[in-house]
């Protein structure tokens, strides 16, 4: 389901979230960046993923 | 006095020449380095240009080929490198201030490859930002300007590496691809370059953008010239946990075997939503010369092409954001601001959808592992528009006004499809604007399939003579 547009105060709180200082002017540029982030990933998640696994690098190693 | 023609001929040219000693490394690096000199200043190709170290390598490679120890055909051949490559006691600043004082103690693992082949080092090239982007600017270091038409981009990322070749101020360079930046520079540019497979070249001692997207390849002049590098570059490094143990292969001894017989697959669907009419002109010019040299031209359904930015843009925004951390908050002003926002992105991408994207890349992955078992390559431009001028925000194409300030979301269109999957992908001078300016083709295959990719492209460029055109600069 596409998730509501986001509006600047649940950025500013996502914001200090993801550890920026929500006081920092800066924010207001980097605010419809991720407004546009956001509306990418429900084009991402409108795709259906069923039965697919990602890629595994992970090795457990070698044995001792 | 510098033979400037000698700054004229490819690597392969001038590597026969050099090992009939007709040439010696120390006038071919002259001739190269009156060439930097001469042109430099208006293309500001280069973050540091390494003369001393150029001569020395020269003189070393002049003696040991007088002396009968060849090292191959790139001895004694000038390299620029990217200035994300570490190089030992060289700094190596991604094209930042961030990094401006960076200054690696050893080399990475292809720059290191290419100097055990004898190749001269010149400089260290300019490039966006911390490779994050394939049109932009660098206010750090200037912006490198296109050879074919000042004013005009080179592409990106590696911006400086594909001026340098084309206005012949070094005959070998290396490129870094994690949504085309090897190939985009290479069409704007109007020269060759190679995307190998993901896992075949090292990308140890390379400054990372996108962990599972990033591509170390070569720019030249010609496909032979790019041949010739990957017999250096390829072979497995356990330190590049993605490296794989691919057996070697010699990808120089089948470029004379075209591409009769071969089969391939265009996707009109999506190369024709949004392109230049130029380039779209020059492109089925390139089918049909294909076609006449006995390949099977068809059309294409891959309705996957589209994911490929909604899966690559997440996982380059998240990786280079992991990369990076608090650094980002604690020199915020030292990046530019556009790149420091990209990276600061990567920060808000929900671990459902990262994890999303990378099921989703299996599933694209096996779609066009499906076209491959049908069709040996596909064929696309390498970008929907000729190089745009320098600060220019919005290109016109087909009568659509389409930004191009996202990084790669117009010039990548066609080149991030073939990182998603980690496929390889070769793009060749096919012809030029009415401004000039070059075009490319675009070549892909399935993984591994790096000699037939580089095959076609050299059957291409045999049958053309885009590659021998050189700037008037």
């Amino acid at each position: 389901m596409p998730r509501p547009e986001l509006t600047h105060d649940a950025f500013i709180v996502l914001a200090a979230q993801a550890g920026f200082d929500p006081a920092d002017p800066h924010l207001d540029d980097l605010f419809p960046d991720v407004r546009s982030l956001f509306q990418r990933i429900d084009m991402l998640e409108a795709l259906d993923p069923q039965g697919a696994e990602p890629v595994q690098h992970f090795a457990a190693g070698e044995e001792a | 006095m510098a033979d400037e023609s000698l700054t004229r001929l490819s690597a392969t040219e001038l590597g026969v020449r050099i090992q009939a000693r007709e040439v010696s490394p120390v006038e071919a690096t002259e001739a190269f380095l009156a060439r930097i000199e001469a042109t430099e200043p208006t293309l500001n190709a280069f973050i540091t240009r390494t003369p001393e170290r150029a001569l020395a390598d020269a003189k070393q490679a002049e003696a040991e080929i007088a002396a009968g120890r060849s090292r191959g055909p790139l001895h004694g051949i000038p390299l620029a490198l990217k200035d994300l490559y570490w190089t030992a006691g060289i700094r190596t600043t991604s094209g930042s201030v961030v990094e401006a004082d960076f200054v690696p103690d050893e080399d990475a693992a292809a720059a290191a490859r290419l100097r055990e082949a004898g190749t001269v080092l010149m400089g260290k090239t300019n490039m966006v930002e911390f490779a994050f982007g394939g049109t932009e600017h660098n206010d750090a270091y200037g912006t490198p300007q296109n050879p074919w038409r000042l004013g005009h981009i080179t592409g990106g990322s590696s911006s400086g590496s594909g001026a340098a070749i084309a206005a012949g101020q070094a005959a070998l360079a290396l490129g870094t691809d994690t949504g085309g930046s090897i190939r985009i520079p290479a069409a704007l540019c109007g020269i060759s370059g190679h995307k190998p497979t993901y896992g075949l070249v090292s990308r140890y001692g390379v400054t990372p953008l996108g962990f599972s997207l990033d591509h170390v390849g070569p720019m030249a002049r010609t496909v032979e010239d790019l041949a010739l590098a990957m017999n250096v570059l390829a072979g497995h490094d356990p330190r590049d946990p993605a490296s794989a143990n691919h057996p070697a292969e010699d990808y120089a001894s089948s470029l004379g075997e075209g591409v009769g017989g071969l089969r391939i697959g265009v996707p009109w669907h999506y190369v024709g939503e949004f392109i230049d009419p130029e380039v779209n002109s020059i492109f089925r010019t390139a089918l049909a010369q294909l076609s006449e040299l006995g390949a099977t031209v068809e059309g294409i359904e891959v309705p996957e092409l589209h994911w490929a930015s909604l899966l690559g843009s997440p996982t380059t925004a998240s990786d280079t954001a992991s990369f990076h951390g608090d650094r980002i908050f604690e020199r915020g002003g030292d990046y530019h601001p556009d790149i420091r926002r990209r990276i600061e992105v990567g920060r808000f991408i929900p671990a459902s959808a990262y994890v999303t994207a990378q099921r989703m890349r299996t599933r694209y992955a096996s779609a066009l592992a499906a076209v491959f078992r049908e069709y040996d390559l596909i064929a696309t431009p390498t970008t929907v528009i000729p190089a745009p001028r320098i600060g220019e925000t919005v290109s016109e194409v087909a009568g659509k006004r389409v930004p191009n300030t996202l990084g790669i979301s117009i010039t990548g269109r066609m080149t991030q499809p073939f990182n998603v999957n980690g496929a390889p992908a070769v793009s060749v001078p096919a012809g030029f604007s009415q401004l000039g300016l070059p075009v490319g083709l675009q070549l892909a295959g399935k993984p591994w399939d790096d000699a037939l990719v580089l095959r076609a492209a050299a059957a291409y460029q045999h049958a053309t003579e885009w590659h021998t055109h050189r700037p008037e600069i």
